[in-house]
């Protein structure tokens, strides 16, 4: 009979040996915290230490498992549930450091979000009264795609794929820095920029030798001047050629020339309302003509080209060469301008052009 | 003679009882590990990234009891086991949530990328009838570049889906055609400028 109850008592401990040990409160609480860690990126954001909080948290797991194998009255969570408050208190200094990391983090990328868009924005202006600036806007609106995703991204708490979205976006936004640069080197130029002053300077002193009206136009503040002597008697905004910046050099390059002229013949009906041809292309154009084509800048068998006007269309106009004013501006200018009226092209006369001084130095 | 017959048949229902607990779980193991592979083929890691965590969790603690098992003289794989037809059986039923939520971003991707490309038709389709007068107007020549810039960025769109990258490619198609929009309306107040004058 005694040895039934012993055989009995051996049957009911084993089948109670299988059963689901209880789990101290501490475990769950550390399995809830690994969650959340987990959540917040954690393993990214300080991996080293979330490894070094793993390694303890699964040391403590196997403690527990340990005593849960024991048989019930040989169990003891003492050392376990000390190995779970270490857990959770090391879980909790953890979660604070991602805390930390991820709001330096995010006020790193609010602020660089907030940086490319001043950039881009301040890119895409000049893009708008440079003609040339087709291709770079291509490279700026690729650039304004990937900054909008970019801040869909922080906005969502992606801040890892924000900030990868972020550092593409610096080779992109530098490309389109340097093709604006490139634009624009000639107008950073001393040597030339001192050259289109003594043009400026001559011309002014034409006039005020020879009394008459002077016209005076500067292309990068898309400024076409009237002057008596140093008198500024009108201001008009004007569009230019595809590539107005640049000076002309051949036909159909679809540059504006640069130099003194004379306007040759008024034309009170042309295809662009009333039109001013001027002498283009002159002795320097000429000379500048024949320099380039020796070397071999000049594509086969394309000659000098011709008939630059000043004409009426828009100031928003893009030419092929020509200077568009608007058609009430190009009506006053037309009654105060004559044939032989000095007409001088320079890039620019003005040292505080907003362009120039945005990229000035860069 | 009876107390070694009955002791036999106590000892034959004992050792019943601990063989049920001591075969080790190699297939329920490879059962699980199989089903979670699964999930992270189907795209777990992106549409049910905290199921999947857990899961992954829950796997290691079935590691870990198997170990203390197998280090043991008396080994009870009882409770690794159901630990792992749990997991096999959540990893299941986790597939479908994956595929659905992906099916979802899918479909999302696919409705941006045609609104982003009726956005950009309808702002290609404004500049066309823009009255552009003589020559070109420089402002509309820029948002021609600007479109261009986008129609290619379309293209990179139907390459993200391509690569099952939806949430990328939603993103995407839903930066265009806020960029789109704008154009046009943008395009809206030129034509206005243009009429008033």
């Amino acid at each position: 009979m005694r040895k039934l109850a012993a055989v009995f008592l051996l049957l009911i401990l084993s089948i109670s040996g299988c059963k689901a040990p209880p789990v101290p409160p501490e475990a769950k609480k550390a399995e809830q915290q690994e969650q959340s860690l987990w959540r917040e990126g954690a393993y990214a954001w300080a991996k080293e230490d979330f490894d070094s909080y793993r390694v303890i948290y699964e040391e403590a797991k196997k403690e527990l498992l340990k005593e849960n194998v024991k048989f019930v009255w040989f169990r003891n969570y003492e050392q376990v549930t000390s190995a779970f408050n270490n857990v959770l208190r090391t879980g909790e200094e953890l979660q604070e450091h991602v805390h930390q990391i991820k709001e330096i983090k995010s006020v790193s990328i609010a602020a660089q979000l907030k940086d490319f868009e001043r950039s881009i924005t301040a890119f895409l202006k000049p893009t708008l009264f440079m003609n040339e600036g087709k291709p770079i806007r291509l490279i700026l609106t690729k650039a304004e795609l990937i900054l909008r995703e970019a801040r869909l991204l922080y906005q969502r708490g992606a801040l890892e794929k924000a900030e990868e979205k972020l550092e593409s976006l610096s080779a992109i936004v530098k490309d389109a820095e340097d093709m604006i640069l490139l634009a624009l080197d000639r107008y950073f130029d001393p040597a030339q920029v001192a050259r289109w002053r003594k043009l400026v300077k001559d011309t002014i002193f034409e006039s005020r030798n020879k009394n008459i009206v002077v016209v005076i136009v500067s292309k990068i503040d898309r400024k076409l001047s009237l002057y008596k002597g140093r008198k500024l008697l009108s201001s008009y905004e004007i569009g230019l050629g595809h590539n107005g910046l640049d000076d002309k050099l051949y036909a159909a390059d679809q540059a504006t020339p640069e130099g003194r002229y004379r306007i040759i013949d008024k034309l009170p009906s042309s295809n662009y309302y009333k039109a001013l041809l001027i002498d283009y292309p002159n002795e320097e154009d000429k000379r500048k003509f024949d320099q380039a084509k020796s070397k071999g800048a000049i594509p086969p068998g394309v000659n000098i080209g011709g008939l630059i006007e000043i004409h009426g269309g828009g100031k928003h106009s893009i030419t092929y060469g020509c200077i568009s004013l608007d058609n009430k501006d190009m009506d006053t200018l037309f009654r105060l301008v004559e044939v032989g009226t000095p007409v001088t092209i320079v890039g620019t006369i003005n040292d505080m052009n907003e362009i120039l001084l945005k990229f000035k130095g860069q | 003679m009876k107390n070694i017959s009955r002791f036999l048949v106590l000892f034959t229902m004992v050792s019943l009882v601990f063989s049920g607990c001591s075969k080790k779980p190699v297939q329920e193991m490879n059962d699980a590990e199989a089903a979670i592979s699964a999930i992270v083929k189907a795209g777990a890691e992106i549409y049910a990234q905290e199921e999947l965590i857990k899961l992954n969790n829950d796997l290691a603690a079935a590691k870990n009891q198997l170990d203390i098992q197998d280090k043991k003289l008396i080994k009870k794989y009882g409770a690794t086991r159901e630990m792992l037809a749990k997991i096999a059986a959540d990893a299941s039923a986790l597939k479908l949530t994956v595929v659905t939520r992906k099916e979802e971003a899918k479909n999302n991707a696919l409705s941006a990328q045609i609104e982003a490309k009726a956005a950009l038709d309808e702002a290609k389709a404004l500049l066309e009838r823009a009255p552009i007068g003589k020559g070109a107007r420089a402002d509309l020549e820029a948002f021609k570049a600007d479109l261009k810039a986008l129609e290619s960025s379309l293209a990179e769109v139907q390459q993200s889906i391509d690569s099952e990258d939806y949430l990328g490619a939603q993103d995407r198609a839903r930066t265009i055609q806020e960029k789109a929009s704008g154009i046009s309306s943008q395009i809206q107040q030129a034509m206005q400028k243009v009429k008033s004058k």
